[in-house]
């Protein structure tokens, strides 16, 4: 993306992972599904392949899981699902980024500060 | 035309440096991977899409060493990890805070716990009490005191002696499990006591450990100590009061001492008592009623408006 900071890049990738999770806490997806929903919030995916090694490492820290599925008329295709784990992660993350933006807020714009 | 868009010419080509770029990958990761981008590209594209849209597509998946790097990264990288590693921090600051807090709230707790249970333990204590050893002190008065019966009421009774030194003393025993000090006697509004006496303090004092006391008898072999004095658990000792008489018969009349015509008795000693952190007045019933009564002897000059030689 031009103009991008390799900061802000890195807060794309760090923010991600909980980003699918939300996605996925509503309902599994595939794997293009899940790429067009993220495109849909703007700036999110700087890449589409990228989501599918998070996928992977999500997968691995046991957040994710996935299954094939064979819809009628369309080919199999793998769908990810969200596990008891990823629920908890992402709730201690909606947490920590409520605080963590206000923090950041706070510091990025000092004529907030003090600011109910 | 293909069957499907993975055998479109870039995207085999695309394919084929993903293959190279994943070299360093474990071959399952690899596999993976490489299922999943091409799965991604047969949803995303047509069989028959054209080289532009192929191109397109390609583009936004990002190049393969790029996603080959990406799948190498490890899974806390990212600012996700910090941002989460950042809030961690905060909230052990608010955590070690509130657990400051709370070990607070429990310490306390704790120590209002422990006062609550040293208030009960020590509110309940038994106070020292009557053994049943009873004398008057002085022979003028133990060689001729009269006991009674009256209505299934003991009583012992000794002359006025006005003006001189009276007094008995009383074995008494500290049963609980705790050091118990007497005070005194409790501090009444107008300063009386209830004693024979009638209203003078008496002077009060408590034995120092003595051998026969201590097996239940009575001596007047042995040492006092004035008050406050400490009686350890389940000791005995000797309480000796004694007192100059100020009551007096004068003239068939009382005088302001006296609180009954021609006598005074009590039947319970009065004392303040410390146990632990706490003063209870301990109300020592006696088997008897104590009492002087007249005719009295000497001369009164003591408190009350009337004074002289004594009937």
């Amino acid at each position: 993306m031009a103009g991008d900071s390799g900061g802000l890049t890195e807060l794309r990738r760090g923010v991600l992972g909980p980003c699918v999770l939300a996605l996925l806490e509503l309902r599994p997806r595939f794997g293009l599904e899940l790429v067009r929903d993220l495109s849909a919030a703007d700036g999110l995916l700087t890449s589409d392949g990228t989501v599918y090694p998070l996928l992977n490492r999500l997968r691995d820290a046991g957040l994710v899981t996935s299954e094939w599925r064979d819809n009628e008329g369309e080919r199999a295709r793998r769908y990810y699902s969200i596990t008891p784990a990823g629920h908890q992660s992402l709730k201690r993350f909606r947490t920590d980024w409520a605080q963590f933006a206000a923090t950041v807020a706070s510091v990025l714009d000092p004529r907030d500060r003090g600011k109910p | 035309m293909s069957g499907t868009a993975l055998e479109h010419r870039l995207v085999r080509e695309y394919l084929t440096q993903l293959d190279v770029a994943m070299g360093s990958l474990p071959s399952a990761k690899a596999r993976e991977l490489r299922s999943q981008i091409a799965g991604h590209l047969e949803d995303a594209l047509p069989p028959d899409a054209s080289d532009e849209d192929v191109a397109a597509v390609l583009h936004q998946l990002g190049g393969p060493a790029d996603l080959a790097r990406e799948a190498q990264a490890g899974a806390a990288s990212g600012v996700g990890a910090a941002v989460a590693a950042a809030a961690r921090r905060g909230w052990v600051r608010i955590i070690r805070s509130r657990l400051r807090t709370k070990l607070i709230v429990v310490l306390i707790a704790l120590l209002l716990a422990t006062g609550a249970t040293f208030l009960s333990i020590f509110l309940s204590a038994q106070l020292p009490n009557y053994v049943g050893e009873f004398a008057w002190w002085y022979p003028q008065d133990y060689n001729h005191e009269v006991d009674s019966t009256a209505d299934g009421a003991q009583q012992t009774t000794v002359l006025i002696r006005s003006g001189q030194w009276q007094g008995f003393g009383i074995g008494i025993y500290n049963s609980s499990n705790f050091t118990e000090t007497i005070i005194g006697p409790p501090v009444t509004e107008d300063g009386r006591w209830d004693s024979p006496n009638g209203g003078t303090q008496p002077r009060i004092e408590v034995s120092a450990p003595d051998r026969a006391i201590e097996h239940g008898g009575f001596t007047r072999n042995v040492a006092f100590e004035s008050l406050p004095v400490s009686i350890p658990p389940h000791q005995y000792r000797l309480l000796r009061i004694t007192w100059i008489t100020d009551v007096c018969i004068l003239g068939g009349t009382k005088s302001n001492n006296m609180l009954n015509d021609g006598y005074q008795s009590i039947d319970s000693i009065y004392l303040r008592v410390r146990v632990g952190w706490f003063t209870r007045t301990d109300v020592i019933p006696l088997d008897m009623a104590v009492a002087l009564a007249g005719p009295s002897h000497g001369v009164y000059n003591g408190p009350g408006p009337y004074h002289g030689t004594c009937y």
